[in-house]
């Protein structure tokens, strides 16, 4: 394995860059002046592997940004699939260490500094406000743990090799429905598994109902049971087993708005 | 140990050995900080366990040792990572036996915590003297957990000091804290951020820590926004559930777990009860905070 370390911003400088990225597009700026390859403030973690050079930085972005090309946002299916296919390139492309990934100062440089565009283009500013979300743009170091580039990352970690198999991708209410229970999630074979079941519901219009009560159906199971000694095949006999009892209790549906 | 619809073992059944993690030749006292480690090291969290055989049976209703296995897991909340050992513990009946997990290179950061518990690794008929029957069963599991630190100075209130006016915050503000419930379960380290306005004139005497009414005021108002925050969460579509994670078992060093001490410390209440009791009596329970939280009597605590 040979990650390479990503330039960090602390919490101050990615409040700063946020700042200057919202003022530069209210002033009707284009977003690929923005994009910075190495600013001086990005420092990488000072040990633990080596630093990726400029070059590094300017091959993952064309790595990525080609992986994205003809990809469209706007529509749910549109950023569903924005969203998959961006955490199957910065895997690929970047392929972050996990422990170098596990600090936020590294998504805040890479939505910041050397993707703001691919952000944008999924999370554009407030058309009355201005705003950028903060969540989407910075994520844990200055609001929720919801960075787009970390989430897709993470998603595309977890549940990658089912999503390759799957014909129906999955939507990012139905990573998240699947994911947020952290403690739950560390089971990656046990959320595959589970994400399979998601998969394989038919009636799309609550499949992200039928993933939220899926999982907590099988946090009830983590009680009495250690499943983390199941094997596979006993995982996904709980977790078909859970399916149904959810079924059972009447098929899961979307609240509706009158 | 919590309550399980089957038989558990007791606490006098199995002793487990509190867990050191060797890095190159040094061998870690869990709670200590691993000075040598980085994301190229690979380390090993080296445990230990004994059962008294008779009082595990006895205990568990169970018939023979052959189908528990002691259990052994590593978790990182920052990485997700997570692996489990497991050893039959008819290896370490009446005497000990070590138990060892290594853990790779670019898996973990932050720090790391080891679980210990009991299971039954085999299926067995359903019996009425309630033992554990389910492969799986949490036979025992430990309450107490141990935790290694990886980076940084995890002991510290996550303090970051800059500038308000060129971030977009009020630049008159002394503090801003950030502190996002996203789960009881997250480090509440990583949760949780005070960032110190460097353009107020009282700044220095906030990063200073030096005890005084500033340190007061700064102490009461992150202890009531912690609170507060944890509370309204209620309000949230997810408030069935939030409701039960409140009662649960929290991981040592979570929201949870934090959430849980300070409301005992500082509301001589449990975290459920406190939380409803911010919700429902808000104007009483802040004032209990200011008089249990000593508001301006200059006592940094």
């Amino acid at each position: 394995m040979t990650h390479k370390l990503i330039p960090r911003f602390s919490a101050g400088q990615a409040a700063i860059r946020l700042e200057e990225i919202q003022n530069h597009l209210a002033a009707d700026g284009s977003i690929s002046e923005l994009i910075q390859i190495l600013p001086a403030d990005a420092v990488p973690n000072s040990t633990g592997g080596e630093a990726a050079s400029p070059l590094d930085l300017q091959s993952w972005r064309r790595g990525v940004i080609e992986a994205l090309s003809g990809i469209q946002t706007g529509s749910k299916l549109d950023n569903d699939l924005h969203s998959i296919e961006l955490g199957k390139a910065l895997s690929s492309v970047v392929d972050p260490s996990p422990s170098d990934a596990a600090s936020d100062g590294v998504w805040s440089f890479m939505t910041l500094a050397l993707f703001p565009d691919v952000v944008n283009a999924r999370w554009p500013a407030h058309p009355v406000t201005h705003e950028l979300s903060k969540d989407r743009w910075i994520g844990r170091q200055a609001g929720r743990d919801r960075n787009y580039l970390k989430l897709a990352w993470r998603r595309w970690q977890a549940l990658g090799p089912v999503m390759e198999s799957a014909e129906t991708k999955l939507g990012e209410d139905e990573f998240g429905a699947l994911l947020e229970r952290s403690a739950v999630a560390r089971n990656r074979r046990l959320v595959q598994a589970a994400a399979e079941q998601v998969i394989a519901f038919k009636d799309d219009g609550a499949r992200t109902e039928f993933a939220r009560a899926l999982m907590k159906q099988i946090t009830y199971q983590t009680g009495p049971l250690d499943l983390n000694i199941l094997t596979a095949d006993e995982l996904g006999e709980l977790v078909r087993r859970c399916a149904s009892e959810v079924l059972s209790l009447g098929a899961p549906r979307r609240a509706v708005v009158d | 140990m919590r309550a399980m619809p089957f038989r558990t073992a007791s606490d006098y059944s199995v002793k487990f050995t509190p867990p050191r993690l060797r890095v190159g030749d040094a061998l870690i006292e869990s709670g200590k900080p691993a000075p040598t480690w980085d994301y190229l090291t690979t380390s090993t969290v080296v445990g230990g366990v004994q059962v008294d055989a008779t009082e595990l049976l006895r205990s568990t209703a169970l018939d023979d040792l052959s189908g528990i296995s002691a259990t052994m897991q590593v978790d990182c909340a920052s990485t997700g990572f997570r692996e489990t050992v497991a050893l039959p513990v008819v290896q370490a009946a009446d005497h000990e036996a070590a138990l060892q997990l290594v853990i790779g290179p670019h898996t973990v950061a932050d720090q790391i915590e080891i679980s210990y518990g009991l299971v039954l690794d085999r299926e067995l008929e359903p019996r009425p003297s309630m033992a554990p029957y389910r492969r799986g069963s949490r036979v025992f599991a430990s309450t107490q957990s141990h935790r290694f630190i990886l980076e940084g100075d995890a002991a510290g209130f996550p303090t970051e000091a800059f500038a308000f006016g060129p971030a977009g915050l009020p630049k008159g503000a002394p503090w801003h804290l950030r502190f996002h419930v996203d789960s009881l379960e997250d480090p509440f380290m990583g949760a949780v951020r005070l960032f110190i306005n460097t353009e107020h004139q009282a700044s220095e005497q906030l990063l200073s820590g030096a005890p005084g009414l500033h340190r007061s005021v700064l102490f009461h108002s992150v202890l009531e926004q912690l609170l507060v925050t944890a509370a309204d969460h209620n309000q949230a579509a997810d408030a069935d559930d939030w409701s039960e994670l409140l009662s649960a078992n929290h991981t040592e060093g979570s929201v949870g777990a934090v959430l849980s001490s300070l409301t005992t410390t500082y509301l001589e209440m449990a975290l459920p009860a406190a939380m409803a009791a911010v919700r429902t009596d808000r104007a009483r329970v802040l004032t209990k905070l200011r008089e249990s939280a000593g508001l301006l009597l200059g006592d940094a605590r």
